[in-house]
């Protein structure tokens, strides 16, 4: 269904005025003028989807930056059409006026509820599977999973953990269980905690066709090679068999710049890095999407640490323009927009790179920072029924819309809207992390899964690699990559262009 | 004092003599540097004060953002 016609202000990848040394972008700017100076005001954009009614309301100057409507399933389109402009909102602006409203204060219930759980006493259960007590798990078992209150705890080396939830015996809406690595999250729902309850959970088989190896099956280890891709994360352990790191940079002020490895948390990078590009065959290892691609580490997140400073991010991002990479990855976001990593993305662009970034992880809210940001390819996260065992944590993520296939969906946890660009698989995901190999889900894990694809596909194309790094060869990129998308009927505010298909 | 990045816009490495003055800059300390960047704690007023003076430039507060994770958790 379409939705109603929005403004947008479409103005050049850099600067504001139309770049002579990019002829379609000129002309593209020249014509958007002639047609708001048209009675009409109607131009139809050429795209790989058909012909698109675009108005035009106004134009600042002949290459200057116009002022357009149309419909936000369209955008994706548009960008895939003419990489070289970005489409920005129109703001507006109110006065600076402050005044109290009454309302509650938010999660004071939730609080209350954990403090009275904390006060009352706890339920130790075990974490247990076939293969003995596991590693150390997180478990959260939520007694109001709208409210987010319940109780959570990390399990000893014997598997055990206490949970302060009060009382002898405690309904729960949802259990879930995050192990370190080497097995599933689970996820139970609708029971009665009581002490001593052995809680199961299956080991990994790396032979299991989750959703990443079902949109990309049987991959050959030459499978993008010559193509150098970037990934802008926690780092990527360095002393993995089988991940081959070529080099990086730590950007963390502070540290030291060799140490591009992983920084001591979740192995979050080194998941991401694995799904690229992991060399290891079932069922010992794990096979990427692109294991030939060369493959290097920038980490922006300090050591033990989970946030990154917009510097540290900047500073990668040059450094992969440097470093002469083609394809980088940010599996990050969620900040307030901020002008330099706009500058920086920006001048990426102008250097022939293209960027991936993950559209973020609050339960279908607008696209984050920088994924929303024109000049990255941003990429929700879908799965698919059957790629996953039962009574696995992956299973509550399954939720509407549901594609031309029914068995694949739009993962709950993704974020969607008109700047979303592709889709990729990303609800319980194996790969490496720095202890062996993990399952997680999220647009972190459907990003890569699609920078994988997209190398594999651009390694074909010689001619685009070989082409003066300039925005001219990353319009070019793009515009192969869009003619490679296939639709999975989500909707383009979902989907975008779609699915990388190979 | 606030932490601030100032990034160099132009295509040619950075000048000198503007490295020499924001360095300059009263009370600025420079906390990191990369080839188009100054990571630096100072005064805001001082500082745009400085890069009035020297074309090519742009000013942006620090700020972070998280390492994205799906796990639930009690709030």
């Amino acid at each position: 269904m379409a939705t109603k016609k929005t403004q947008y202000i479409l103005v050049p990848a850099a600067g504001l005025t139309a770049s002579p040394q990019n002829p379609k972008q000129m002309q593209f700017f020249q014509t958007l003028h002639a047609t708001a100076l048209a009675a009409e005001k109607i131009h139809s954009v050429s795209t790989e989807s058909g012909a698109l009614p675009v108005k035009v309301l106004d134009s600042i100057g002949e290459t200057k930056p116009k002022l357009i409507e149309a419909a936000p399933e369209d955008l994706a389109a548009l960008r895939a059409s003419h990489p070289s402009v970005r489409i920005l909102p129109v703001v507006y602006y109110q006065p600076a006026v402050m005044r109290y409203e009454v309302g509650p204060r938010l999660g004071s219930t939730a609080a209350t509820a954990k403090k009275v759980a904390r006060a009352a006493g706890g339920i130790s259960i075990t974490v247990t599977s076939s293969q003995g007590t596991g590693n150390r798990a997180m478990v959260v078992a939520f007694t109001d999973f709208a409210r987010r209150a319940g109780a959570q705890g990390t399990t000893n080396a014997q598997g055990r953990v206490t949970l302060a939830l009060g009382g002898s015996s405690q309904k729960i809406e949802r259990l879930y269980v995050y192990p370190s690595s080497g097995f599933w999250p689970g996820l139970l729902r609708n029971l009665t905690l009581k002490p001593g309850m052995k809680i199961p959970v299956t080991a990994i088989d790396l032979s299991y066709v989750d959703c990443v190896r079902y949109f990309y099956p049987g991959n050959d280890l030459a499978f993008g090679r010559g193509v150098t891709v970037g990934v802008i994360d926690s780092g990527i352990a360095t002393n993995y068999a089988g991940l081959l790191v070529q080099g990086g940079q730590n950007t963390v002020p502070g540290e030291k710049p060799a140490d591009f490895g992983d920084n001591g948390t979740e192995g979050h990078g080194t998941h991401v890095a694995g799904i690229i590009a992991s060399r290891g065959t079932p069922p010992k290892g794990i096979r990427g999407v692109a294991p030939g691609v060369a493959l290097r580490s920038y980490r922006v997140f300090p050591q033990g640490g989970n946030k990154a400073s917009n510097y540290a991010i900047a500073k990668a991002i040059d450094a992969c323009v440097a470093d002469k990479c083609d394809l980088v990855n940010m599996s990050l976001g969620g900040g307030s927009p901020d002008t330099l990593t706009e500058e920086a993305l920006t001048a990426a662009h102008d250097a022939g790179v293209v960027i991936f970034a993950a559209t973020g992880n609050d339960d279908r809210q607008p696209v984050s920072f920088p994924a929303a940001f024109s000049m990255c390819q941003a990429v929700s996260a879908m799965g698919r029924k059957g790629t996953f065992p039962a009574g696995t944590e992956p299973n509550g993520s399954i939720a509407s819309p549901y594609g031309k296939d029914k068995k694949n969906f739009v993962a709950s946890f993704s974020n969607v809207g008109s700047a979303t660009d592709l889709i990729g698989p990303g609800v319980g995901v194996i790969s490496t992390v720095p202890a062996g190999f993990g399952v997680m889900s999220g647009t972190s894990m459907a990003t890569p899964a699609e920078t994988g694809a997209a190398a594999r596909l651009l390694a074909t194309h010689k001619d685009i690699l070989s082409m003066p790094r300039d925005q001219n060869r990353a319009a070019a990129m793009i515009t192969v990559l869009a003619a490679a998308c296939k639709l999975l009927g989500f909707g383009a505010i979902d989907e975008g262009k779609g699915v990388i298909s190979l | 004092m606030s932490r601030y990045i100032l990034r160099y816009g132009g295509s040619q490495p950075v000048p000198l003599e503007h490295l020499q003055s924001i360095r300059a800059t009263p009370g600025l300390r420079v906390l990191d540097q990369s080839p188009k960047m100054l990571l630096v704690d100072a005064d805001e007023s001082s500082l745009r004060a400085q890069l009035e003076r020297m074309p090519g430039w742009s000013m942006h507060p620090e700020q972070s953002y998280p390492l994205p994770d799906t796990r639930k958790k009690i709030e």
